[in-house]
């Protein structure tokens, strides 16, 4: 191999068989000479990459891609079908924190029985053993079984023992899902301190903004193969807008089936209005809940588009919204009319909210027509909210009010916290600054 | 094949612990504890003396001691190989989490038979020396005799451990097989009693040989037969290097199957 690398990966391909019945037994397979019924499914395709020594690499993709299948042919758990890993240096892997604790044992029996599981001999155990007990925190606890532990202690014994393997490779799988805050800090300060070591990292996690951070290389694997990789920020902004492509088209499809479902209500409305048309008129008017008023005026669609004029669920930040409309009036009843937006966050905090009113706009109603609100720049943080959309008399009598009219994404790459955007920029004066 | 060899004996110190985890925890919560590894072989012997002495009479001296001094190494041959049949199935919460070589698991058993084995000697000769069968010169022999009987255990225990995984039916029918196995070693027997048309079966089956080289230090105190011994090791080493090829091939898909 040449050096300087330090993890090889050639070609690996890896395939599962997913059983529907499974003979287990030697008569089965005598008598019915069958292997059982399976499918095959390709989990990794070719499947290469070099990891050079020093080096943190980071594994992005979406929840079945494939990413911990390729951690775990790397810790040679699992052997691939094609192709060969080759690794220089001793492995050491956080994936399964604490499997091979024997819960009789004692914290420090299980230090040894775990460390040597990595292969470390009882010399090189019994001079990190005091470490490995203090950076666990377990204090005189390390002499009690482990089945008496907490499983904050539990896990801390096992992450502290996997660090301290001192390992030339160091494998790790979302392991920032399980502990507290407190705990995650440590893992990552420890990953950062291998990291100023000179050690080779291979890291997967669902924490864009730490994979973002710490990796020098991204592998974005989608669907069994690698589809992009290279600079983090770039790749993660990629993987981003892909996540949220897919949810825009699933949110497409979501509203188009309940638009179907609405239309093909109507119809079953229809039928039954004209079979008892006058019970009807009082149930009419019963508001729903989340959409009240005098029906005088009615809202009967709203939608918002982005720059280009696309219906879309996804908006990026900063950049021009439209928000349509439409409505149908008795324009003979209507007076002084009044129509305004709110956009809410999804746990009711209310973001930004006016009216024609407030915004001084006379409106004069047709029967029907569409009102438009243009914004500018939606200099909203990125999240989900909610639009209310409204139409009512100066003295607030609501003609048709509905809440969550449509729901919305704002997209960003930026991680700021909050709720709206406020243009800024940082100037740094140094200490030559005048104090007069 | 050599890597193979290279990598598990990388993880000694783990299969140090496997073997002394079994060891330890096998008695966990008795009262006698560890005292039982000792305990076992004693009361095992204090029956057969009752029994052999009272109740049914054998045309052997001291017939007690006619059948310990073999017992003893069959119970760890029998106990290794039943022990291996079901060890990787029953270690696949380990072996679907972390990467060590396989084969430490039916080592690991054979291992801690042998440890077994030798604190079952502390009894035995003992025993023996009441009835007046002093340690003598053929001693010498047993580490020899030992290290063929290892190594002629862990080959079988390789193989088994590794088809059991695909066969589950193998762990059960090897009761039955060491049953009958039992009884064609001649372990409760002297190979005299056997009829001359059978004898065969004796002289072929290399338990039987294992068993008499133990008879012949422990109870007749004279030469084990040497050329058997060696041929029996010679076939050993080369049962040994054929169960470690099957067990590599095969281990690969053990993740699968369990």
């Amino acid at each position: 191999m040449m050096s300087g690398i330090a993890i090889k990966v050639s070609n690996v391909s890896k395939k599962f068989k997913i059983f529907e019945d499974k003979p287990a037994t030697l008569k089965d397979r005598i008598i019915f000479r069958s292997k059982g019924v399976y499918q095959e499914k390709w989990v990794l395709r070719d499947i290469s990459f070099d990891v050079p020594k020093g080096k943190m690499i980071g594994l992005i993709g979406r929840n079945g891609s494939g990413k911990s299948t390729l951690l775990k042919i790397l810790t040679r758990i699992l052997q691939p079908d094609k192709g060969s890993v080759e690794i220089v240096g001793r492995v050491s892997s956080l994936l399964e924190l604490g499997a091979g604790f024997h819960m009789d044992f004692t914290g420090r029996e299980n230090i040894y029985m775990n460390a040597s599981i990595f292969g470390l001999s009882r010399k090189e155990i019994d001079g990190k053993i005091d470490e490995i007990i203090r950076f666990a925190e377990l204090g005189p606890f390390i002499e009690n079984p482990v089945r008496t532990y907490s499983s904050g202690m539990y896990m801390r014994l096992a992450f502290s023992i996997a660090v301290h393997v001192d390992p030339d490779i160091l494998l790790i799988d979302e392991i920032l899902a399980v502990g507290d805050n407190a705990f995650q800090k440590k893992c990552i300060s420890r990953i950062e301190s291998f990291k100023s070591q000179g050690k080779t990292i291979v890291f997967v996690s669902h924490d864009n903004g730490v994979m973002e951070r710490l990796c020098d290389e991204l592998y974005w694997i989608h669907e069994s193969e690698i589809v992009q990789h290279g600079e983090p920020r770039k790749v993660v902004r990629d993987y981003m807008d892909f996540l949220n492509d897919s949810e825009e088209r699933r949110l497409t499809e979501e509203s188009e089936i309940v638009a179907t479902l609405m239309e093909n209500a109507e119809i079953v409305d229809i039928a039954e209005k004209v079979e008892k048309s006058e019970k009807t008129e009082k149930t009419e008017k019963t508001e729903k809940a989340g959409r009240w008023g005098n029906k005088l005026a009615e809202i009967t669609r709203v939608t918002m588009v982005d720059s280009k004029g696309e219906e879309k669920h996804f908006f990026d930040k900063g950049k021009p919204v439209t928000i349509f409309i439409a409505y149908a009036a008795l324009k003979a009843q209507i007076d002084k009319p009044v129509f305004g937006i709110g956009i809410y966050k999804m746990d009711g905090y209310c973001c930004y909210g006016t009216n024609t009113h407030i915004d001084n706009e006379k409106i004069s109603l047709d029967n029907t027509g569409v009102i438009e609100v243009s914004i500018e720049n939606l200099n909203l943080v990125a999240g989900e909210y909610y639009l209310d959309v409204a139409c009512h008399h100066e003295d607030g009598t609501p003609y048709d009010y509905i809440t969550k009219a449509l729901t919305f994404n704002v997209k960003s790459y930026e991680e700021e916290i909050g709720v709206a955007y406020l243009a800024h920029q940082w100037v740094h004066k140094g200490g030559n600054v005048n104090n007069e | 094949m050599i890597n193979d060899w290279i990598d598990i004996y990388k993880y000694r110190e783990f299969l140090k612990n496997s073997v002394s985890k079994d060891l330890k925890t096998r008695y966990r919560g008795s009262v006698f504890g560890f005292l039982w590894t000792f305990l076992n072989p004693l009361m095992m012997l204090v029956v057969y003396s009752i029994l052999f002495s009272i109740v049914v009479r054998m045309n052997v001296e001291n017939y007690p001691l006619f059948l310990f001094s073999t017992l003893l190494s069959w119970n760890f041959f029998s106990g290794s190989i039943l022990g291996s049949s079901s060890v990787i199935v029953g270690s696949a919460n380990l072996i679907k989490k972390i990467y060590f070589p396989h084969e430490v698991l039916p080592i690991s058993i054979v291992l801690g038979g042998l440890v077994n084995y030798i604190y079952g000697l502390v009894i035995l000769i003992p025993a023996l020396c009441i009835y007046g069968y002093y340690p003598n010169v053929y001693y010498l022999y047993l580490p020899l005799i030992l290290l063929v009987q290892v190594i002629l255990t862990l080959a079988i225990s390789l193989i088994v451990s590794s088809l059991t995984v695909f066969f589950r039916d193998l762990e059960h029918m090897l009761i039955i097989i060491m049953n009958a196995l039992f009884y064609l070693s001649g372990v409760l027997f002297p190979l005299t009693a056997v009829p001359e048309k059978v004898r065969w079966i004796f002289s072929y089956n290399p338990i039987a040989i294992m068993m008499d080289s133990y008879r012949d230090v422990f109870y007749y105190n004279k030469m084990p037969d040497m050329f058997s011994i060696s041929m029996l090791g010679l076939f050993s080493l080369v049962l040994l290097v054929v169960a470690q090829r099957i067990f590599a091939k095969l281990k690969f898909r053990f993740i699968e199957e369990i």
